[in-house]
């Protein structure tokens, strides 16, 4: 099943995005950890995706 | 689970720009190590474990939209001083504390965020539609890796003002614990990290208790490489492993999870035992 992953900046404002690799670490009673990575030649996130904005993942049916 | 539930929810922490640009993400429970329970705040006397651990969460500074465990574990902390520990590590050891105090037969207690709560919980049952079986079809490859290393079969754990508390340890004629080092220390684990924490003898007891409980087994973990299908599974699941190739037919429980979703899926999945009902065996054992 495809992934959507959902960006939310620090206006509230909510878009998808489409990394192309999504990989993740998730260990007990720690903190889950996700690396997008996008291949951003044409600086096209480089503005975009900055600390603290918010990440959403869903498995899209 | 539903196939629409989030299977993430978390803040950009770091981005990496060169070639690629490379945002790496953690949950909740990332802003908890990164926040101190405040100067005043960390004293806990009396209370249940499971109603400290929701305090240290709810009085978080943090994005930390809400606990949504169970307050009552049953299990009571004499007397703890959780002050300048990062929530994260606080939450730790009174998930220790927990494990240590719960029954023989009861289910031990995890944590986890999800949709930007923390929960503590039991980890689910080995029954319903929860387990994960694994069979020859779904599994790529599998290897075992036994610790030995790691056995320990006693624990003494210091606390402040040098107060120790130990596992196994003896009582005396009214049930009162008395200090009493154990009788046959071999593969003993000293744990002094906690010395300004623990300021009840009764929680230094039980944090020993969790740590034999856990390393007095020497069992391999197991480690699978499967088939990525499903990206929904969480560390504590319970899984049952039927493989004919590699000669394994038993349940475990997901310890770590990693996986990639890009031009290649890959998922592994770390698979561990905890073995609760060999507890009374071994201090039968021991006393003897």
């Amino acid at each position: 099943m495809p992934l959507t992953v959902r960006y939310t900046d620090s206006e509230g404002q909510q878009f998808e995005v489409h990394p192309s690799k999504i990989s993740a670490k998730i260990s007990a009673n720690a903190a889950t950890e996700i690396t997008l990575t996008f291949p951003d030649k044409s600086g096209l996130y480089s503005d975009v995706i900055v600390p603290k904005d918010m990440i959403e993942i869903e498995e899209t049916p | 689970m539903t196939s629409i539930d989030m299977i993430f929810n978390g803040l950009v922490v770091d981005t990496e720009d060169g070639e690629e640009l490379s945002a790496t993400c953690y949950d909740v429970l990332s802003s908890l190590a990164r926040e101190h329970v405040l100067f005043g705040e960390g004293e806990y006397y009396g209370m249940d474990a499971g109603a400290i651990f929701k305090d240290i969460v709810a009085k978080s500074g943090n994005s930390v939209v809400g606990y949504g465990g169970n307050i009552s574990t049953g299990v009571i902390v004499d007397a703890i001083n959780l002050t300048d520990s990062t929530r994260l590590d606080a939450m730790s050891l009174l998930l220790s504390i927990i494990n240590g105090g719960i029954s023989e037969s009861a289910t031990p207690y995890h944590f986890y965020a999800k949709n930007g709560k923390v929960i503590l919980a039991p980890y689910p049952d080995f029954s319903g539609d929860n387990i994960l079986e694994l069979t020859d079809d779904n599994v790529k490859k599998i290897s075992k890796k036994t610790n030995g290393y790691n056995y320990y079969n006693c624990a003494t754990v210091i606390g402040k003002d040098g107060i120790r508390g130990y596992f196994p340890h003896k009582q005396d004629s009214t049930g009162e614990m008395i200090d009493d080092f154990p009788s046959n220390p071999r593969y003993h684990k000293l744990i002094t990290e906690y010395s300004e924490k623990l300021v009840g003898v009764a929680s230094c007891s039980l944090i020993a208790r969790s740590f034999v409980r856990k390393y007095s087994n020497v069992v391999p973990d197991i480690t699978c490489d499967i088939h990525p299908d499903r990206y929904d599974l969480f560390t504590g699941m319970p899984v049952y492993v039927e493989s004919e190739r590699y000669g394994i037919n038993r349940r475990y429980r997901i310890a770590d999870i990693t996986w990639e979703y890009g031009v290649q899926k890959t998922m592994t999945l770390t698979l561990s035992e905890y073995k609760v009902d060999k507890l009374s065996d071994f201090v039968a054992k021991f006393s003897r």
